[in-house]
């Protein structure tokens, strides 16, 4: 993978986190009423964690600083397109919460370029999806 | 005699270098266009030094003293300052290739005519009138001779340039993508701040000055995120064209090409003025 695909790449990964957030921010935005202020707390620093990953991804696009990063991101690709519409069709705080917090994982082991935590993210956030 | 004679091998020659003569009007309209509309989009009106200054306050959520919301926008002033020197770089490329397109503007030659003087050459005698005549056809012939140097030229720049042209519209287009995509997040950052503002015990006075503070952020950020939208669509366009342009190196005056240029010329435009 070139310089410029692991910038594509990095810049593909920001938009899923983004799109992660917004979906997120939408929910508690519809939902505020009806949620518990925990919950609410749980959803919006997931939320906020979600969108610092997003920017700093955004930022390694800008930078092209990733390296090497074939072998580990593979995976994450094929996963990537699945998951942004999930989450919007799921309204199941639960699951939600799971989500949010299975993709939260999902780019700290993209950034420490930790592959047996990239693989056990995606599981995760797969059984949230698939319920 | 002798003049009649030269005048019709001039007219001949005319005639053949006329017949293997490119126009590429097309190619020079959209090429014109191209630089037209990079060197309006390198005037950002909000770039990262912008963003640098509001996410710092949008984005700190412990801070206490104003002091705290400072920040630091040195390095965001250098990437200003590479965006608009790609912006820049980019345009002369157009420019030069519309030079080498256009129909009006020349290559600096050392023109034929000159080498044609009045006088004796060997057997041969140059008068003033014959000269004039022959000087005059060979600055014709230098006109066809550089627009065929020139359609010969651009092919070359074509297929030299365009995978390095590719790669810094990619990049170009990845910058102006990152950076908008970052003025998304901090929008979706102020809903998340008002969503739980609102949902604390506001009077009716704080949550209409929350309301309203959110609703004019947002207008404003709209407005840059669609100014984004614009360029990003422009640069998006700009690289299909070239990109068709190498597709078609060895039929520059394809019907087909002449239309596709054509109609990403009017589609930059489109993105310019709406």
């Amino acid at each position: 993978m070139g310089t410029v695909n692991d910038a594509i790449f990095a810049n593909k990964l920001g938009h899923f986190y983004q799109d992660i957030a917004q979906d997120l921010g939408d929910f508690v935005h519809t939902h505020i009423g009806t949620l518990s202020r925990e919950d609410i707390a749980t959803l919006s620093d997931g939320q906020t964690r979600v969108i610092n990953y997003a920017n700093q991804f955004f930022s390694l696009s800008d930078k092209i600083a990733f390296e090497q990063s074939e072998s580990y991101f593979n995976g994450v690709s094929n996963a990537i397109d699945s998951y942004d519409k999930a989450i919007k069709e799921i309204h199941d705080i639960n699951r939600v919460i799971i989500i949010s917090t299975g993709v939260i994982s999902l780019a700290l082991a993209i950034v420490s370029q930790n592959g047996g935590g990239i693989l056990s993210s995606v599981q995760t956030i797969a059984g949230a999806v698939k319920g | 005699m002798k003049n009649t004679r030269l005048l019709a091998s001039g007219l001949l020659l005319l005639c053949i270098i006329q017949a293997g003569c490119v126009q590429l009007k097309e190619v020079h309209a959209f090429t014109e266009t191209c630089q037209t509309t990079l060197d309006k989009d390198v005037q950002i009106s909000y770039g990262y030094v912008d963003y640098c200054q509001d996410s710092c306050y949008i984005f700190n959520v412990s801070g206490r003293q104003l002091a705290d919301f400072d920040c630091n926008c040195q390095n965001d002033e250098g990437y200003d300052t590479v965006i608009k020197k790609e912006y820049n770089i980019l345009s002369a490329y157009f420019c030069a290739l519309g030079k080498l397109a256009g129909t009006q503007s020349k290559i600096n030659f050392a023109p034929i005519a000159t080498a044609i003087q009045a006088g004796t050459y060997g057997n041969m005698v140059v008068t003033t009138e014959e000269s004039t005549v022959v000087s005059t056809l060979a600055t014709v012939a230098t006109d066809l001779l550089t627009t065929k140097y020139k359609s010969k030229k651009i092919r070359e720049i074509l297929v030299r340039y365009n995978d390095t042209l590719a790669i810094a519209m990619e990049l170009l287009k990845l910058h102006i993508d990152n950076l908008k995509s970052r003025i998304e997040l901090m929008r979706t950052k102020i809903q998340q701040r008002c969503d739980l503002l609102m949902a604390n015990n506001l009077t009716d006075a704080e949550k209409w000055s929350t309301v309203y503070i959110y609703k004019q952020k947002r207008k404003e950020l709209a407005a840059i995120i669609s100014s984004y939208d614009k360029r990003y669509g422009s640069l998006d366009k700009i690289k299909q064209g070239h990109s068709t342009l190498y597709a078609n190196v060895n039929d520059l005056n394809s019907a087909t090409l002449k239309k596709k240029v054509i109609d990403l010329a009017s589609d930059i435009i489109y993105f310019n003025n709406n």
